[in-house]
């Protein structure tokens, strides 16, 4: 999608921010512990021009649907500023936020929640027009909603008018949900996973229904998904989340076919793919998505990537690096202990092994690894610097005395990382806009990284 | 959008093309309450208490102030030695009087105080029944509709004082100071039992206020009125009616065990005080007759309620 310069973006997000649960009970209180709120959506900047179709995309937890809410106006942001139409929508009349109650429209995931179960079809489409007093009278009201009921595939109209949504199936309940909020002709519509909970044969009818809408009402769609076949079906532009942040964004062919960012690449392998005899390539990202309350410093992705940068003076390879920095993780997290050493052998050997391993698909492990179930891996013959051996050593060391901090501490000075120091910013990488330390300085390593030798996990999940 | 000025004629015509959904949903409204045949017993025995309630001249042979052996007011003899021996009398059909359920110590028909007491445990029932439920619902419904702000907390902490509100030493001071009346004891069963209403409300309350048909309402711009009022208290009312007809059942026995401790109004016709009266003078073992009816009619009274209650769930809700 080529876009004139001259255009407006219709809706403009920047910087933002939204977390939950700031307040803390009186016990954290008097024992001075810091609130640590959950944070859903955290420094989130898009512009969404007039027209298009923007899918987000992200496993469940990234914050998608909460910044979906937020463009609503269902939640307050923390920090930020969302503008609609050069109007800022956190800071509104009354009488603005009538007009932009109009304008703006959610479809939500769930057709068997969100119509009232009490309401008919003709109270639920007809409320948003008697809230915003937007058509008088009975009769002109019932006819705008046949006419929109008609519009969305619910023909003739008179069958469904009073119909209860307990009378009608998956599909034409969804139906409904559009057609509420189309009913008063808006300009956005963010549609948050709408056809996630419908059957698969009638996704496309209802997707397909959701483009000639597009058309019918001139409408701009935020599409919220964690399919990226819908999103590549439907979207001219997408935008990655993980764990609140935007990773990437750009036309979404371009996403797509040539991921740059590592999770887009890891989200984008764990899609199966239909071609029989093709083999599933599983995503390369080790270990669970992190908490939200809690996330990793620098880049939220550091500790799953497959691509973790480093440190300027690190002897070795890249891929040695990043078995020395699950080492690291593994210590931190405690999840290495004196007991885990096994009793055959050198201990400290053993815990060096078992330390290195990665918890990666079968396809990227070593031979060593699948041999022993992925207890143990061949340190020598990973192309570790020396360096980087002795302090591995001194902290399996420290561990087996017991000492977790002494292990941590042999550790800092040799396995850092930058993505864990710095935060990346979102910058141009030629159409689109990435997250990375890796296209930081200009797109000297950009080729070869799309050659992607594998995948990294992140299977895309039910949010 | 259009602006529709429709003249008077048409407005009318409109007027009953918007009523007709409704009517028919009515109709399917009873079709469904007659699904169940303790419904329509409930129903059935609430009708004729209320007939009772309403022209008791009707049904009852005697007036309440007519006593065996010398009939109807005004009365000019009295009651001999050996007649007032026979009191209580046993049922009798027409000889020497008649009475069908029997008469009390004091020569009363039976029959004739169970049917004219009949209004005033109506009148207690659904009074009491109707009034914790016109407090209890609406407050439960902001108390959870504004869950865990500081008006959820003001509310739950003033029904968790009136707990503590221990009920007849309540009644007994709120009588001693502003009397013994029907009024006072609905007031007192009204002000504790619309607690329970209150919590459970707020309860359900507080899960449908996160269904996303109230956020997608809240997208359109509805206000917080609209929301409570439209979209959620539809969804709470089967519980509600269950609440009032326990209220109102609860109401007319707690009366009646007021009426037998004589808290209650005693010069008003009540089932419980004619329990109280059997109590006092002596005759529960030797007089069924004056025994069984009123509590039986309050047992019928109670069920009714409850029947009742129980069927309008299944109207009300819409899952089936």
């Amino acid at each position: 999608m080529d876009r004139p310069d001259d255009r407006e973006p219709l809706v403009e997000i920047e910087g933002l921010r939204k977390l939950f649960d700031q307040s803390q009970g009186i016990v954290d209180t008097v024992l001075g512990r810091e609130p640590q709120p959950v944070r859903a959506v955290d420094g989130v900047s898009l512009d969404i021009y007039p027209g298009d179709t923007v899918g987000i995309a992200g496993e469940s937890g990234c914050g998608k649907t909460t910044l979906g809410k937020l463009l609503v106006k269902l939640y307050e942001p923390t920090e930020g500023t969302i503008r609609f139409d050069g109007d800022d929508v956190t800071d509104m009349t009354r009488e603005d936020e009538r007009q932009f109650r109009k304008r703006v429209q959610m479809i939500f995931q769930d057709p068997f929640e969100s119509l009232n179960p009490r309401m008919t079809v003709y109270d639920t489409v007809s409320e948003p027009l008697k809230i915003n007093e937007m058509v008088d009278g009975y009769d002109e009201r019932r006819s705008r909603v046949k006419q929109v009921l008609e519009d969305v595939g619910l023909g003739p109209a008179e069958v469904y008018l009073d119909a209860f949504p307990d009378e009608l199936s998956g599909g034409e309940r969804q139906r409904v949900a559009i057609a509420r909020a189309l009913v008063v002709d808006p300009d956005f519509v963010v549609c948050d996973e709408p056809v996630s909970m419908l059957d698969v044969s009638i996704r496309a009818g209802v997707l397909n229904l959701m483009q000639d809408l597009q058309d019918e009402y001139d409408l701009t769609y935020l599409f919220i998904s964690h399919d990226l076949s819908l999103i590549r079906y439907m979207c001219d532009r997408a935008g990655i989340m993980y764990l609140g942040n935007m990773v990437e964004q750009g036309p979404t062919d371009d996403v797509i076919d040539d991921p740059k960012h590592p999770y887009t690449e890891a989200l984008f392998d764990a899609v199966p793919d239909v071609e029989l005899g093709d083999d599933r390539r599983r995503a390369n990202a080790t270990g669970e998505v992190p908490s939200p309350r809690n996330p990793p410093s620098g880049c939220r992705y550091h500790p799953r990537c497959a691509h973790i940068i480093p440190p300027e003076d690190w002897g070795g390879s890249q891929a040695a690096f990043r078995r020395a920095f699950q080492f690291k993780l593994k210590v931190q997290r405690g999840e290495l202990d004196a007991e885990a050493a096994s009793d055959d052998g050198d201990p400290v050997e053993s815990l060096v092994e078992q330390g290195l391993t990665l918890d990666v698909p079968e396809e990227y492990r070593s031979e060593r690894e699948i041999e022993t179930g992925g207890h143990r891996t061949d340190a020598a013959s990973l192309d570790l610097p020396s360096d980087a051996r002795t302090a591995l050593d001194e902290a399996a060391e420290a561990l087996l005395d017991g000492d977790q901090d002494a292990a941590v501490a042999a550790l800092d000075e040799v396995v850092t990382t930058p993505c864990a120091s710095r935060k990346p910013r979102p910058l141009p990488s030629g159409t689109r806009e990435v997250a990375c330390h890796r296209y930081e300085d200009g797109d000297a390593n950009t080729g070869a990284i799309g050659g992607s030798n594998g995948g990294l996990n992140a299977a895309p999940a039910e949010d | 959008m259009a602006t529709g000025q429709g003249d008077t004629e048409s407005d009318g015509e409109s007027y009953t093309r918007r009523w007709e959904p409704r009517l028919e949903r009515l109709k399917r409204g009873w079709s469904r309450y007659s699904e169940h045949n303790i419904g329509i017993l409930g129903l059935v025995i609430l009708g004729i208490f209320s007939l009772w309630a309403v022209v008791p001249g009707v049904f009852a042979p005697h007036s309440t102030d007519w006593v065996a052996y010398l009939g109807e007011p005004p009365i000019e003899s009295r009651l001999t030695a050996e007649q007032v021996r026979s009191l209580p009398h046993p049922p009798a059909f027409g000889d020497p009087f008649f009475a069908p359920l029997g008469t009390n110590a004091n020569g009363n028909g039976i029959l004739s105080l169970v049917i004219y007491s009949a209004s005033n445990a109506m009148y207690i029932g659904l009074a009491a029944g109707l009034l914790s439920s016109l407090v209890g619902v609406p407050l439960g419904l902001i108390s959870g509709f504004y869950g865990d702000t500081w008006i959820d907390e003001a509310i739950q902490r003033f029904v968790d004082i009136m707990y503590g509100l221990p009920f007849l030493p309540f009644l007994i001071v709120l009588v001693a100071i502003r009397g013994i009346t029907t009024t006072n004891i609905i007031i007192g069963i009204a002000v504790t039992s619309w607690l329970n209403n209150c919590i459970t409300i707020r309860g359900e309350t507080l899960s449908l206020k996160e269904r996303s048909y109230v956020e997608s309402a809240k997208v359109a711009g509805a206000s917080d009125t609209r929301i409570i009022f439209r979209h959620i208290m539809p969804n709470v009312l089967p519980i509600s009616f269950v609440f009032l007809a326990q209220d109102a059942a609860g109401a007319v026995i707690t009366q009646a065990s007021l009426a037998y401790l004589g808290l209650a109004d005693f010069t008003a016709n009540s089932w419980g005080i004619m329990l109280e009266n059997i109590k006092s003078q002596g005759y529960i073992f030797d007089a069924w007759w004056w025994l069984l009816p009123p509590g039986i009619a309050l047992m019928l009274m109670a069920a009714s309620f409850y029947f009742i209650g129980f069927s309008m769930e299944d109207v009300t809700n819409p899952q089936r």
